[in-house]
């Protein structure tokens, strides 16, 4: 588990990240500016009380 | 804040139409039973302008924005602003507060502020059906017709996704397919022929959304 300083309300404090966003934020901050990304299977609609059936897609970003 | 001003700009270029062939108000005109459809979309547009500008000023003063607040942290990272949903739990009143460990923040997920090209569907969400207003329907067809969506963050958390690669390098996962793997490298040579023709992608983006806009009104 990793950890970043992050701004919460106007104050910094350290927020715990798993390893695997933690690795995303990092490639992140490598990626060149007009940075390409693909996901697949990405699952939305969790959470959403509202959601009776998660989506799932394939998605490209930049 | 580059977008908040794009958004307030598209929506000037807005105004209200009775041609069905190029409005979407059928389902709102049901809802409405008999009222003036021209002032609903004014109201509509108004209260989409005043809320944006609201955002814009830094108002963060209603509940739902203090709520918002207190469940999302941001960092930099490399110039990039990325939001951190917070693990939250109830603090009793009914209301989502975040969660901790000691001194530590817990993140829940991270959003990317990255602009969706395209999407391939596998399973359609299905989401209760909601009654909502006239108005509500209003502003959600212009919004629609605005592209706002379009801006919004795209969330990763635990495990709501398989695979994820950047700039075509794998970071976690592997991919299905090599048709896939073939059209994400087409996608990303394209990208960067883009990027080679502009100091600035969102420039780019911002000029073919405004250009949209403007077939579209």
């Amino acid at each position: 588990m990793k950890t970043i300083i992050v701004e919460h309300m106007g104050i910094a404090k350290e927020v715990a990240i798993n390893d695997q966003l933690g690795m995303i934020l990092e490639e992140v901050a490598s990626a060149k500016r007009g940075r390409f990304a693909y996901v697949e299977n990405h699952v939305s609609g969790i959470g959403d009380p509202k959601c009776t059936t998660p989506g799932v897609s394939d998605k490209w970003f930049i | 804040m580059e977008r908040v001003a794009y958004n307030v700009g598209a929506m000037d270029f807005f105004a209200f139409t009775n041609d069905p062939t190029r409005n979407n108000y059928a389902d709102i005109q049901k809802k409405l039973s008999g009222g003036d459809m021209e002032e609903l979309f004014n109201e509509a547009k108004a209260a989409i302008l005043k809320s944006v500008l609201k955002t814009q000023e830094g108002d963060r003063s209603d509940g739902f924005r203090r709520g918002h607040d207190a469940c999302y942290a941001y960092c930099n990272i490399s110039g990039m602003g990325v939001t951190l949903h917070l693990q939250t739990e109830d603090d009793g009143t009914g209301h989502k507060r975040p969660a901790g460990e000691g001194d530590y923040l817990l993140a829940d997920s991270i959003m990317l502020p990255f602009f969706l090209l395209d999407r391939r569907v596998h399973v359609k969400a299905v989401y209760k059906p909601t009654n909502s207003k006239a108005l509500t329907l209003m502003k959600d067809a212009i919004k629609e017709v605005a592209g706002i969506p379009e801006w919004n963050a795209f969330s990763l958390g635990k495990g709501n996704f398989s695979y994820i690669s950047l700039d075509s390098k794998v970071i976690i996962g592997k991919v299905a397919d090599m048709t896939t793997a073939r059209r994400e490298a087409q996608l990303a040579a394209f990208v960067r022929f883009i990027c080679e023709l502009t100091t600035d992608p969102f420039d780019l983006l911002v000029a073919e959304a405004q250009a949209q806009v403007t077939v579209r009104a």
